[in-house]
C-alpha cells in the first residue's frame, strides 16, 4: 500500500514515515504543499496523510484541489488545530478523517487501516480466503493452523492482494502500491516476489490461492474465476 | 441597603403625573381663590350699598334722629325676616335692631367717621356672616337748621350683617367640582402617559430581546434596526454595534493567539512523542538511541525557547518585567549582536550591507532587552531574506534621535497586514517548518520591548519590495 505523507515539521515527518514503512507501507514524503500536491496529482495513493499549515500551499487548498479532480484517495488530516470548527472545516473540505497533534503513532496506523478497509471494501481487521487469514493490524498470516513467516515485501504484496480479494491486480498496480519509487528493478521483480509468496503460501502441498491471469496479472481467491479488472 | 434600580417607566410616569397634578392643583386653587374673592367682593358691595341706604335712612327730624330704615323693614315682610341690622345712638345710648335679629346682638365695630369697616363675624347662633360697621351722623335736609355744634353727640354706629351661608355653599360646590376636575385630569393623564411611555419603551424592549437572542459566537454581526426605529435610540445602537465590532476583533485576536500557541506547542510536542515512540518501538543500537534522544532534546529545547519567549512577552505586556537601566553604546550592541548571528548568513549566501551614518550613540536603557530586540530583528531578517540577497543595516541621527533600519528582500505582506505582524504568531508564511525555529512571536516581543523602553518601532515595505523595520530611539531635541 502506497501512502503520501505531507508534513512540514521534519521530526514528525521522519518518524511518521518510518513508522508507516515499518508497518509495511510504501511512503512518499513531502515537506511543502506544492510538492505534496504534485505527488498527489501524479500518483495513485491508497491513503494521503496531510498537514494543514504548510509552506507554499496549505493543506486545505490541496484537499480541495484533489476533490475537484475527483480523487478517491482517502485523506487523513493531521493538525494542531483542535477546535470543532477547524475539524468541521477540514472534513467539509473533503477529508475522510481528522487527527489532532500530538497523537500516538499506533492510532495513526489504525486510522490508516480503517481508510484502507473503506477504500477496498469493508473486510474488517482481517481478510480470509479459504483457510488463509491475513490480519492487517498484527500483520500475521495464518494458513490452517500454521503461521506463515513473510518478509516485509512479501507481506506488503499479500496485504495488497488481500485488500482486493477476487480482483485481478496488474503488475503496474503492484509496482505503484507496493514498491518504492527509486527501488529500481523491472516487472520481473514483481513476478519473482509473487512466486516467492506463492511458494510460502502453498507450502506442504496446500491448495493454490494466488492465481495468474495470463497477460493481465494476479488475483487471490479460492477459484480460478476472478472478477473483471475494472470491477 | 437597597440597591438602586431606577426605572425609566416609573420615573416618566411619576414625574409626569406629579407635574400634571401640581399644575392642575395650582390652577384649581387659583381659580377657587379668584372665585372666592369675587364672591366676597360682591357680598361686600351689597353690604356697602345697604350701608349707603341705611345712613340716608337715619335722619334728623326736628333736631332728633329718626330711624326710617327700621320703618321700611317693618313694612316689608321679606326684609323683616332677612335684614340683620343694628344701630346704636352714641348720645342717646339707644339701640335699634331689625326684627330678624330677635334677641341676638351684633358686635359693635366701626372705623373713622363715614369710613366703613368690613369683617367676617360669627353670629350668636353660630352662623358665619359678613358684617360692615360704620360711624355716621344722621342725614338731614335743607329744612333742618344745622350748626357746627348741633350734630355733636349724634353719631350713630351701624352694623349690617349678611349671612354667608349661600356663599359658603357655592364655594363648597366649587371646591368639589374642582376636586373632581383635578382627580379626573390626573387619572386620564396617568392613563395616557402610561400608554405613551409603554409605546415609547417598546423599541428598547425589542432591542433588549434582540441582544439577548444574539449568539455569543456571532457578536460581530451588527444589530439591524428598521426605518421606524426611534432616532433617539439609533445612535445608541450604532455605538453598541461599534463596541461589538471591537469586542469581536479582540476575541478573534485572542482566539488566534490560543490557536497559534496551541499549534506552535502541539506540533513540536507531536514531534517529541513520535520520536520517542519510534525509539522504543523496536530494539536499536546505542547510536540509534542516542540520535533519537538527541532529536527529542533538540525539539524540547526549541519548545523551551518558545515558552521563554512567551513568558518574557507576557511579563513585558503586563509590565512586570524588571528593567535595569545603564548607559550603552547602541552601535556596539548592534555590531556585537550581528556578529553572533552572522554565521547563519553564509550557508544561504546572504551579505550584510552596513551604512552607519550616526555618530556613536550613548543611551540609557536595558542592555539585555535591547540585545533581545536586535537579536530578534536580525534573526528574522536572516531567516526570511531571499537566498543570495543583501541585508541592509543603517543608522542615522535626526533631531537628536537615533534611527536604525534593517531591510531585506523577502515575501512582503500586504500593506493592510503590516500592523498585524506585531500580533503574536502572525507570520507572512503560515506554515511551521521544522528547520525554522520561528514561532511568529519575535516581532510581538520586539514591540513589547520597544514599548517598555520607549522606542518607536514600525514595519514597512520599500519601493523595491523590501521588508523594513525601523527603530527610533530617544526623544527629539
Amino acid at each position: 500500500m502506497r501512502i503520501l505523507l505531507v508534513e512540514d515539521y521534519t521530526p514528525l515527518r521522519e518518524n511518521i514515515s518510518e513508522s508507516l514503512t515499518q508497518a509495511g507501507y510504501v511512503v512518499d514524503v513531502s515537506a511543502t504543499g506544492d510538492e505534496g500536491l504534485w505527488y498527489a496529482e501524479n500518483s495513485d495513493y491508497d491513503v494521503t496523510i496531510l498537514d494543514i499549515m504548510l509552506p507554499e500551499i496549505d493543506g486545505l487548498t490541496i484537499l480541495r484541489k484533489l476533490k475537484a479532480l475527483r480523487s478517491k484517495t482517502p485523506v487523513i488530516i493531521i493538525s494542531a488545530r483542535d477546535t470543532t470548527d477547524y475539524k468541521i472545516e477540514g472534513l467539509d473540505a473533503g477529508a475522510d478523517d481528522y487527527l489532532v497533534k500530538p497523537f500516538e503513532l499506533r492510532e495513526l496506523l489504525a486510522r490508516v487501516r480503517a481508510q484502507l478497509r473503506k477504500r477496498y471494501d469493508p473486510v474488517g481487521d482481517s481478510a480470509t480466503v479459504s483457510d488463509l487469514t491475513v490480519n492487517f493490524s498484527s500483520k500475521r498470516v495464518v494458513r490452517g493452523q500454521e503461521e506463515i513467516t513473510l518478509t516485509r515485501r512479501e507481506y506488503g504484496l499479500l496485504e495488497y492482494f488481500a485488500y482486493r480479494i477476487g480482483q485481478v491486480v496488474t503488475r503496474q498496480e503492484i509496482w505503484d502500491h507496493v514498491y518504492e519509487d527509486m527501488e529500481g528493478g523491472s516487472s520481473n521483480t514483481v513476478d519473482v516476489y509473487v512466486s516467492y509468496l506463492r511458494k510460502k503460501l502453498n507450502a506442504g502441498g496446500k491448495e493454490n490461492l494466488l492465481h495468474t491471469r495470463r497477460g493481465q496479472g494476479y488475483y487471490l481467491d479460492t477459484n480460478a474465476s476472478p472478477q473483471p479488472i475494472d470491477s | 441597603m437597597r440597591a438602586l434600580n431606577p426605572s425609566i417607566r416609573k420615573r416618566l410616569l411619576a414625574g409626569t403625573i406629579l407635574a400634571i397634578a401640581f399644575a392642575t392643583l395650582t390652577g384649581s386653587i387659583v381659580v377657587y381663590l379668584a372665585q372666592r374673592k369675587v364672591l366676597i367682593e360682591q357680598l361686600d358691595g351689597r353690604l356697602q350699598a345697604t350701608a349707603e341706604l341705611l345712613t340716608i335712612e337715619i335722619e334728623l327730624e326736628d333736631g332728633k334722629p329718626y330711624q326710617e330704615w327700621l320703618v321700611h323693614i317693618l313694612d316689608n315682610d321679606v326684609r323683616r325676616r332677612k335684614d340683620l341690622i343694628q344701630v346704636w345712638g352714641l348720645q342717646s345710648g339707644e339701640t335699634y335692631k331689625a326684627p330678624a335679629l330677635k334677641d341676638f346682638e351684633l358686635p359693635q365695630f366701626h372705623g373713622d367717621l363715614n369710613e366703613p369697616v368690613i369683617r367676617s363675624i360669627t353670629l350668636p347662633d353660630g352662623k358665619e356672616s359678613r358684617a360692615l360697621g360704620i360711624k355716621v351722623f344722621p342725614s338731614y335736609d335743607e329744612k333742618e337748621t344745622i350748626t357746627p355744634t348741633s350734630l355733636e353727640g349724634l353719631e350713630h354706629i351701624c352694623v349690617i350683617a349678611l349671612n354667608t351661608e349661600d356663599l359658603r355653599h357655592g364655594l363648597r360646590e366649587l371646591r368639589q367640582t374642582l376636586t373632581w376636575v383635578v382627580a379626573t385630569t390626573i387619572f386620564l393623564t396617568a392613563l395616557s402617559i402610561f400608554w405613551v411611555v409603554n409605546r415609547s419603551l417598546i423599541p428598547i424592549q425589542e432591542l433588549s430581546q434582540r441582544l439577548q437572542q444574539r449568539e455569543t459566537d456571532r457578536l460581530g454581526n451588527p444589530v439591524t434596526i428598521s426605518a421606524k426605529f426611534p432616532r433617539e435610540l439609533r445612535n445608541l445602537v450604532e455605538q453598541y454595534n461599534g463596541l461589538l465590532l471591537r469586542i469581536e476583533g479582540v476575541r478573534v485576536r485572542e482566539r488566534d493567539f490560543s490557536t497559534h500557541a496551541a499549534h506552535e506547542l502541539r506540533t513540536p510536542l507531536a514531534g517529541i512523542q513520535a520520536t520517542l515512540e519510534q525509539a522504543i518501538n523496536s530494539s536499536r543500537n546505542a547510536n540509534d538511541y542516542d540520535h533519537r534522544i538527541t532529536q527529542a532534546l533538540i525539539i524540547s529545547k526549541q519548545m523551551a525557547g518558545l515558552v521563554t519567549h512567551l513568558m518574557r512577552f507576557s511579563r513585558l505586556q503586563s509590565g512586570t518585567h524588571r528593567i535595569l537601566v545603564e548607559e550603552i553604546n547602541l552601535h556596539e550592541v548592534i555590531e556585537a549582536t550581528w556578529q553572533g548571528l552572522s554565521e547563519k548568513c553564509q550557508p544561504r549566501g546572504l551579505a550584510a550591507e552596513w551604512q552607519l551614518d550616526s555618530a556613536s550613540f550613548l543611551h540609557k536603557t536595558d542592555e539585555d532587552l535591547v540585545r533581545i530586540l536586535f537579536t530578534n530583528l536580525f534573526d528574522n531578517a536572516i531567516s526570511h531574506a531571499k537566498d543570495h540577497s543583501n541585508i541592509h543595516l543603517k543608522t542615522s541621527d535626526q533631531d537628536g534621535q537615533f534611527i536604525f533600519t534593517i531591510s531585506n528582500l523577502s515575501a512582503t505582506p500586504l500593506p493592510a497586514d503590516l500592523d498585524r505582524l506585531f500580533e503574536p504568531f502572525s507570520r507572512v508564511d503560515k506554515a511551521r517548518t521544522g528547520d525554522d525555529n520561528h514561532a511568529g512571536i519575535g516581532l510581538s516581543l520586539c514591540r513589547e520591548i520597544a514599548k517598555n523602553l520607549n522606542i518607536e518601532i514600525t514595519v514597512s515595505t520599500t519601493e523595491i519590495r523590501e521588508f523594513q523595520v525601523t527603530l527610533v530611539v530617544g526623544t527629539p531635541r
